[in-house]
């Protein structure tokens, strides 16, 4: 199964450029686990960077066909595949 | 299969996918507002006619994205569809799913379907999946998923006769599971299937999974339930993300097969205009300036059909005046009753604008931007972005907006939300400043077109967002909890709004306002023209006045407008020294002390109590306050300091037995409401006091 207890080493959502693309490698388990799977970040899916707020502030991504907005820590538990 | 003559049938689907668009458009008029037992969700149930034999009975679940819960809005849907003994479980179920990303859709749908749930499919939002070039094989998608699907579009109204016959002519038909969770915990679904009696395996997992959470469930039950979890070893957060996978992988083949995608020349609407919209400076001067044109519209529009409006109240009230005979009906109609609903609705057009502006901020999903906007700056404070909407939020009013917030938050923003919301300017109160500030604040303008008054109700609304986030931070800084929130959410992309919705939201507020305006203010006006009227010695005068003949008729009228000697003024003259400090003469402490009833009782008792001289030579409320509340029109500032210190008053004051209720019933002790009255009571008396001084 692609969700890890570990924090990966590579680069997660939150490192995006604005506009670049990523696919996501793995999940990292806590809390938000489920809720970001239900939003259609899966293992495997395209993502990009629509637009950050703030550094550190919620940030903006197109996944799945939707705008999903998140905050930084939550974006940090999407690994992108390298 | 049999058909109830009067079916039961519940909508669901995720949010923002058409759901109440729909409702509104099979319920019509006979839509009813109310709470799910035991919590406060907000239920909205309603009437619809199938065909001439049948009508339905229409229940509004809360939107979800799947059947797992985290707040109590989304705790409601699965309590009901996981329990078939539920008093709401439907006898058909509608799920309204958005074509133009049938991905995520489709996740909380396979979930109820395998429920066992007699499911209908409605697809909606197929003119945005084709503008996406996105092509649904509706035939396919039936037979893939063993479902009815119906074609709609819940905002024209298309395809809901096909809905409606579907509905009324069910085809049930037992069918496997779309995904299967027996494998997952193979050992304790049969055990429950054998204690609880149930065929159902994703029933049964269901009861593993959430059954804690059930209102129909006994104590006992769910004790067996959480024995056979930690026998079993049954982890649940690790089957959750499992299912959760399955489905979505499922879900995604079955997508690709029914659905064919074509390149278009499609491109969003305002696809780069949220980077400025969240942006760190630009965003927030955006917000500003967007309050700013917003209040200051609210004025500049509602001030001449308000003018209008007062001039009939007027008119009504002279031809009462001169219709009816002297005596009590007459004054207590023409110096009681009229004026205090002239006070309230002359000011219908201000509100009407508000309003407007309120439901196209919302519906636009411009809202959405300001909470990512807000929520590093909010967290800071003990808040989350969530908590900057309820201020322009349609919500009824803070304590169930923050208490039962629509997304779900964690029980210490809950926590907080007791103690910050009577601080927070919630929506409830906006309107009331709306009223006050029209009714106090003189019509003047700068510059030719930036008038006093918006320029006021900015200025309130910032002050009590002050207010409110600076006391939240104190909290944060007393109480230590761990942080369970989180912010994730769907973005919803701009649409033009649609007016008929836009409408409906106006109507709603507006009546849900009149409604409570009227209930309060009519029995303050009767009360407060009795205190104006009848005096400990009146006894004596009104029997000595029975004694002669009629003709001293007048004499009767006098006793009764000469307050000087009235319980009213014998209050006042107590109250007087207290309130004075604060700029306030007898008759506004006495109109405050109203007030703890219900804000609005303030405008009725003001306009009662201005109402009372009979040589008045208008009737139009606005004329009398204006020259009752600034006696001291020649040293204006003094006048508005008056003012300014009442509207400083009245964002603290709390409206005492509204919140004693609703607290209660949320129950909580019966001291905390106690001690939040002092407090607030306290904090307004300065605040307006130390207003007062700097402004006279």
């Amino acid at each position: 199964m692609n969700i890890v207890k570990a924090r990966g080493k590579g680069r997660s959502v939150a490192d995006l450029e604005l506009g670049e693309k990523g696919i996501i490698k793995q999940l990292r388990q806590n809390r938000w686990t489920i809720k970001l799977l239900e939003m259609g970040c899966l293992p495997g899916t395209e993502v990009s960077l629509r637009f950050k707020t703030t550094s550190g502030g919620p940030l903006c991504i197109d996944v799945c066909g939707h705008s999903l907005s998140l905050r930084t820590e939550e974006a940090q538990a999407l690994s992108l595949v390298e | 299969m049999s058909v109830k003559s009067n079916p039961k049938i519940a909508l669901i689907g995720n949010p923002n996918a058409g759901k109440s668009s729909l409702f509104n458009q099979l319920t019509g008029l006979s839509q009813k507002v109310g709470n799910f037992p035991g919590v406060t969700v907000e239920k909205r149930s309603g009437h619809c006619r199938l065909d001439e034999f049948m009508t339905a009975k229409i229940i509004d679940l809360p939107g979800a994205y799947s059947i797992y819960a985290r707040c109590n809005d989304e705790k409601v849907a699965v309590d009901i569809l996981g329990h078939p003994r539920h008093e709401y479980f439907p006898d058909i179920l509608v799920f309204i799913a958005d074509a133009s990303n049938l991905n995520r859709s489709l996740l909380l749908f396979t979930q109820v379907k395998d429920l066992g749930v007699p499911v209908v499919l409605a697809l909606n939002m197929l003119d945005l999946a084709e503008q996406a070039g996105i092509e649904v094989d509706i035939a396919k998608l039936r037979d893939a998923l063993q479902v009815q699907v119906v074609p709609i579009n819940a905002r024209t109204g298309e395809g809901l006769d096909d809905l409606k016959t579907l509905l009324a002519n069910p085809v049930k038909k037992l069918c496997s599971p779309l995904y299967d969770t027996e494998p997952l915990a193979k050992k304790s679904i049969a055990e429950v299937k054998e204690k609880f009696d149930i065929q159902n395996s994703y029933q049964a997992y269901q009861l593993l999974q959430q059954g804690e959470a059930s209102t129909v469930l006994s104590t006992e039950e769910k004790e067996w339930l959480q024995q056979l979890k930690n026998k079993s070893r049954f982890r649940s957060a690790d089957l959750q993300a499992k299912e959760t996978l399955g489905r979505h992988r499922l879900i995604h083949q079955l997508v690709r097969s029914v659905t064919t995608q074509k390149q278009t020349g499609f491109r969003l609407l305002f696809g780069k205009i949220d980077r400025w919209l969240t942006h760190p400076s630009w965003g927030y001067l955006f917000f500003v300036a967007l309050l700013f044109v917003l209040f200051q519209l609210v004025f500049a529009i509602g001030h001449y059909p308000m003018l209008r409006l007062d001039a009939v109240f007027a008119w009504l009230t002279s031809a009462v005046h001169d219709l009816l005979p002297n005596g009590f009906i007459n004054s207590l109609l023409t110096r009681g009753i009229l004026p205090a609903l002239a006070g309230v609705f002359v000011f219908i057009p201000h509100l009407l604008v508000f309003y407007t502006f309120v439901a196209l901020l919302e519906e636009s999903g411009y809202m959405s931007r300001v909470i990512m906007l807000m929520d590093k700056l909010m967290r800071f404070f003990g808040l989350t972005g969530r908590s900057a909407v309820p201020l322009l939020s349609n919500a009824a009013c803070g304590v169930p907006a923050i208490l039962a917030s629509r997304e779900c938050s964690s029980w210490r923003e809950k926590l907080s939300g007791i103690f910050i919301t009577p601080l927070v300017n919630c929506s409830n109160r906006l309107p009331v400043y709306i009223i006050l500030i029209a009714l106090f604040v003189p019509y003047e303008n700068y510059l030719g077109i930036i008038n006093l008054q918006g320029l006021v109700l900015l200025g309130m609304y910032f002050f009590s967002f002050i207010a409110a986030v600076l006391s939240s931070w104190i909290l944060k800084l007393l109480v230590k909890t761990r942080e369970e929130d989180y912010l994730m959410m769907e973005l919803p992309y701009f649409t033009s709004p649609y007016w008929k919705d836009i409408w409906k939201i106006v109507k709603d507020s507006l009546y849900g306002f009149s409604l409570q305006a009227v209930r309060t203010v009519i029995p303050v006006s009767v009360i407060f023209w009795a205190l104006l009227n009848f005096s400990p010695t009146m006894q004596e005068e009104v029997a000595l006045v029975h004694k002669s003949d009629f003709s001293f008729a007048p004499a009767l009228e006098d006793s009764l407008f000469s307050p000087d000697a009235s319980y009213a003024r014998q209050l006042g003259s107590f109250i007087e020294p207290v309130v004075s400090p604060l700029g306030f003469d007898w008759q506004i402490g006495l109109a405050i002390l109203s007030s703890f009833a219900a804000r609005e009782a303030f405008i009725g008792s003001m306009a009662t109590i201005y109402s009372q001289e009979t040589n008045f030579p208008t009737h139009s409320i606005i004329e009398r306050i204006e020259s009752n509340v600034n006696p001291h029109t020649e040293e204006g500032s003094y006048a508005l300091a008056t003012v300014f210190s009442l509207l400083v008053f009245y964002a603290f004051a709390m409206q005492f037995f509204n919140m004693l209720g609703r607290l209660m019933r949320n129950g909580s002790s019966w001291w905390a409401p106690l001690l939040q009255l002092v407090f607030m009571t306290g904090l307004a008396y300065i605040s307006a006091y130390i207003v007062f001084q700097v402004f006279s």
